[in-house]
């Protein structure tokens, strides 16, 4: 187990343009980050706003209630810090 | 010619090669198309059906017909081996090292491999959601197609090796130019660079001839003993090399990549000495390259990880003319996964194979002694390496 801060880098991502995740509802377009947590480990979450977006910015974690569950976002550290 | 030092045992070779025409909507069942591509490989080696003792096929989702459908359908006699195995891309040179060491171990006298699928009119895997416990960390944020988790690792490669956009259209449009002369492509119109660069992301970096186009069709490639395959119709593919390879921490399902140390680099990194090693070949030695390309950076990634380029030189290599056919290693002449059609590399390893025979016909490399072929785009795949007789 890792405690973490949910603070980390963009390791890479993806800005998805057109809507090719089955059952995704959200809106185009979107990036998922792979993000590296400050203390080692890997997470996958979404980037709000999607754009711009680059290899090595930092990012802060964010929480967004869903009906069901309660996901994982992240935005960048300058507008969440 | 160079030496090769194969496997235990007799060698194999690869004899002849089937296929069906690729097309949006086949109209046929997949059982149909997979009984077509085998039976038309076995009589292109100028084999009977009836000598068939051996079937091999994967399939992703239960897309496709099993070993012993086919059998039934072509009426053959007793099978000695079968494979069914539940992947996509990465399969096709393993299931041919698989048939070519049964052949070797005399288990089994002539294996035909195939791969069919209605992979556009019927479930089509860009969009396909796999089975496992790893989906559920992807699909509900809208991490759910396979060319976004093949675009997470072509991102980070392209930064990591100081490559880009124009890296990627080069290796689109060299695969456009072999696919104009090849009839059974299914993107032949040629491509300029200008136009690919115009082209609006799909999933960035990807554009849409970045992507490998979906197709309904089946192909099949018919191993045996190269002693056999000296009496039939073509000149043999001797099956020198293959390789499998996993890497450490290869996810809980083909989608899965989060465990993966290090993006820029897949399975070919991985199986390369090996691969290499085993045919008793170098890079050097290398005439014509097919390599796995569901999206163009994985030609890329493939080229670097093979050691048939330097780290971040692939995109210059490509751009150079180097894959042309009429460059120092002509690489994926049939056009590919990106124009020729999706076949899940089943057709990348028959295009090696009659590349090595001298059957490319207008597409034929000027010197091909020597193949190297590889299946899998991301943390587990195969590689073979195929050589002229000597």
């Amino acid at each position: 187990m890792v405690e973490s801060t949910g603070r980390g880098v963009v390791y890479s991502f993806v800005t998805a343009h057109v809507a090719v995740s089955p059952g995704y509802a959200g809106a185009l377009p979107y990036s998922v980050a792979t993000v590296e947590l400050a203390e080692g480990p890997r997470l996958l979450g979404r980037v709000e706003p999607p754009a711009p977006l680059a290899i090595g910015d930092p990012v802060v974690p964010r929480f967004l209630d869903h009906p069901t569950w309660t996901e994982l976002y992240f935005v960048p550290q300058a507008e969440g810090a | 010619m160079r030496d090769v030092v194969a496997a235990p045992g007799r060698v194999a070779a690869v004899a002849g090669v089937g296929f069906t025409p690729f097309s949006r909507a086949s109209g046929q069942s997949v059982l149909a198309l997979a009984a077509e591509a085998v039976a038309g490989a076995v009589a292109d080696a100028g084999l009977r059906l009836d000598q068939v003792d051996g079937l091999h096929s994967f399939m992703v989702s239960d897309d496709s017909v099993p070993c012993v459908a086919v059998s039934s359908a072509l009426g053959l006699g007793q099978l000695r081996t079968v494979l069914d195995v539940q992947l996509g891309g990465q399969a096709p040179c393993h299931l041919v090292w698989q048939a070519a060491q049964s052949v070797a171990r005399g288990d089994a006298e002539v294996v035909v491999v195939y791969r069919a699928l209605n992979g556009r009119s019927g479930a089509r895997v860009g969009s396909m959601q796999f089975a496992g416990m790893g989906g559920q960390y992807r699909y509900p944020i809208g991490y759910g197609a396979y060319l976004m988790y093949v675009g997470m690792w072509a991102q980070r490669f392209l930064h990591e090796t100081g490559q880009g956009p124009e890296d990627l259209g080069a290796v689109a449009v060299n695969q456009r130019r072999y696919a104009a002369d090849n009839e059974r492509a299914a993107r032949r119109q040629p491509l300029e660079l200008e136009a690919y660069l115009a082209e609006p992301y799909v999933v960035e970096p990807y554009r849409r001839s970045d992507c490998t186009v979906e197709v309904d069709g089946a192909c099949a490639v018919v191993v045996t003993s190269l002693e056999r395959a000296r009496d039939l119709v073509h000149p043999p593919a001797v099956v020198a090399s293959g390789c499998y390879r996993a890497g450490p921490r290869p996810g809980l399902d083909i989608g899965d990549h989060l465990l993966w140390e290090d993006y820029t680099r897949n399975y070919t990194t991985w199986l390369r000495d090996e691969l290499f090693g085993r045919a008793g070949i170098g890079q050097g030695d290398v005439d014509v390259a097919e390599i796995y390309d569901c999206f163009t950076s994985t030609v890329l990634m493939g080229l670097e990880g093979l050691g048939l380029c330097a780290r971040g030189e692939s995109g210059a290599f490509v751009r150079s003319g180097a894959t042309a056919l009429d460059g120092r290693l002509p690489t994926n002449t049939a056009g590919g996964l990106l124009a020729e059609g999706y076949l899940h590399g089943m057709n990348t390893v028959a295009e090696a194979v009659l590349q090595v025979q001298g059957r490319g016909r207008v597409r034929q490399a000027p010197r091909h002694e020597v193949a190297v072929v590889t299946s899998g785009a991301l943390m587990d795949g195969s590689a073979m390496i195929l050589t002229a007789d000597r």
